[in-house]
């Protein structure tokens, strides 16, 4: 079959070289090339892989790690639940009890500002829905369906969206405690509707920051204060600053940390309220492992999993960080 | 080729690639996910059923660029599946006359064999390229691939069952003797 394109006889031996020569350019464009090239194609894809990604979320959200549970576990389980929610009810009518005497004794007061609810952290958050996934298994990215046009930029933190509230009463739209919620990735791609997500565990994903050790009042530990060993308390329990990457399966690592710290598994990897891009304390995962470091002899390499149950994640908010430290208009973080 | 037929299922097999294949995909997993690769099937079932080399090396080049399209983490390049789809589809449609190719345990094995050479070459150029991995994490993406083979492989039988059920939508019928042209 021979066609005319450009007033050159063409044909399909031509267009296979043309095709494979133009494959080869876009491979040597590398990592930068690509992503512009699969932002160009977003629209193709993020409009009809909703319905697919909703029900790939709800089986993904099953557990398979969970035993069966036996009856005795689950009369246990109910007698529990029964006692948890006596307590919460005590609990509610205390905190209305409390909110009574600071909104009508000392409304305005210097009082309310100072034992008042947390200032707003200066974010601005996009809610969006992740629509697909990477087609192949080596790598975690997620097409979200938002992009520049609500305010997405590359670089931007993803967050679970976590709700916390102590009111029976309807409340703002996209109003969140950021606080409560999980970072699982970061933008590093965006268009005018869609934007594409590295989550936490793909190779191509890094953050600074802060490890935040847990203590334990039954068993303390030691750890190298200034120029000494001592017992790790309240005090002089500082954040360690770290470096953690995608390790590309299940979590991040962090590598060749010092074994003075003595971080333990069950020890927490937060963001740094200093990131200008997410300037709060959000939980990112938890320490599952501590192994000797094969390259770094002497020091320990802390294997971290994710908070957030990631193959299931559906609903995220995108973080915008804002110049100036005011509350968004149609948003709430505390 | 039925082109625009050929581009339909592509799409269709593309979207359930990126969302519902992702059930199917073992992600718990201490070396890294594993799951199917359901376009090398597709691009199998072509080059088994094409009657044109060329036509069926097109097929493996759209094929393999949607894959690259639909991938971006670890940051990697765009444009080394669409290579590799196409010459290995190449060499499938080169075989086929020697091999009982509608035969199910022969479309397992080539179709297992397929997926770990274009995803085995895949990493190995993204690691040149794109990704950052030292020889452990290239070590533990192959057993990924490896794995990621067999599964494609068991699962090869029943989607080219599916696939043949449409085969008229895809390939062009055989013409009858004497290619259409009037007898005298």
């Amino acid at each position: 079959m021979r066609l005319m394109i450009f007033g050159i006889k063409s044909s399909k031996s031509l267009v296979l070289g043309v095709l494979l020569v133009v494959a080869g350019i876009t491979t040597l464009l590398g990592p930068g090339g690509g992503r512009s090239l699969r932002g160009m194609t977003h629209w193709a894809f993020a409009h009809f892989g909703d319905a697919g990604m909703y029900l790939t979320s709800r089986v993904k959200s099953i557990s398979f790690d969970t035993p069966a549970l036996t009856r005795d576990d689950a009369k246990n389980l109910t007698q529990e639940n029964a006692a948890l929610k006596r307590r919460l009810d005590v609990l509610e009518s205390k905190v209305l009890q409390q909110n009574r005497v600071l909104t009508g004794v000392a409304r305005g007061s210097v009082f309310t500002q100072l034992f008042g609810p947390d200032s707003d952290v200066p974010v601005k958050l996009i809610s969006a829905r992740v629509v697909a996934a990477d087609s192949l298994p080596y790598g975690y990215g997620r097409l979200l369906n938002a992009g520049s046009r609500k305010g997405a930029k590359n670089g931007h933190p993803v967050t679970t969206r976590g709700l916390w509230t102590d009111r029976k009463k309807k409340l703002p739209q996209k109003f969140a405690v950021l606080s409560d919620s999980a970072l699982v990735g970061r933008v590093m791609e965006t268009k005018a509707f869609t934007a594409r997500m590295y989550m936490v565990n793909d190779r191509g994903f890094s953050i600074v920051a802060n490890i935040h050790r847990r203590i334990d009042q039954q068993n303390p530990r030691k750890v190298k204060l200034a120029d000494r060993m001592g017992e790790l308390t309240i005090a002089n329990n500082l954040p360690v600053a770290v470096k953690a990457c995608g390790d590309g399966a299940t979590g991040l690592i962090v590598s060749g940390i010092s074994k003075e710290y003595n971080i333990l598994p069950g020890d927490v990897l937060q963001t740094m309220p200093s990131d200008a891009m997410l300037p709060a304390v959000v939980e990112i995962g938890i320490v599952d492992k501590v192994t000797d470091s094969a390259k770094h002899p002497g020091r320990v390499d802390l294997h971290i999993k994710p908070t957030a149950d990631l193959p299931s994640l559906r609903e995220v908010y995108i973080v915008v960080p804002e110049v100036a430290p005011a509350a968004p208009k149609n948003g709430r973080a505390k | 080729m039925r082109w625009v037929g050929f581009g339909i299922f592509a799409y269709l097999f593309v979207m359930v690639q990126m969302t519902l294949g992702n059930i199917l995909t073992l992600d718990r997993l201490a070396m890294g996910p594993v799951g199917p690769d359901f376009l090398v099937i597709f691009a199998l079932f072509i080059a088994f059923n094409a009657r044109d080399v060329i036509d069926a090396m097109l097929a493996g080049w759209v094929l393999g660029m949607l894959i690259d399209l639909t991938t971006g983490g670890g940051g990697s390049c765009v444009g080394p599946m669409a290579i590799l789809y196409s010459f290995v589809t190449w060499g499938a449609f080169s075989i086929r006359e020697g091999i009982y190719s509608e035969r199910a345990l022969t479309q397992v094995i080539v179709a297992g064999l397929f997926c770990i050479i274009t995803h085995g070459l895949w990493i190995t150029i993204q690691s040149l390229v794109a990704f950052k991995l030292s020889w452990g994490g290239y070590g533990a993406m192959l057993l990924q691939v490896f794995f990621s083979g067999l599964y494609t492989a068991v699962l090869t039988p029943m989607v080219y069952f599916g696939l043949m059920l449409f085969r008229s939508y895809l390939i062009d019928s055989l013409p009858q003797r004497g290619g259409g042209r009037s007898r005298r």
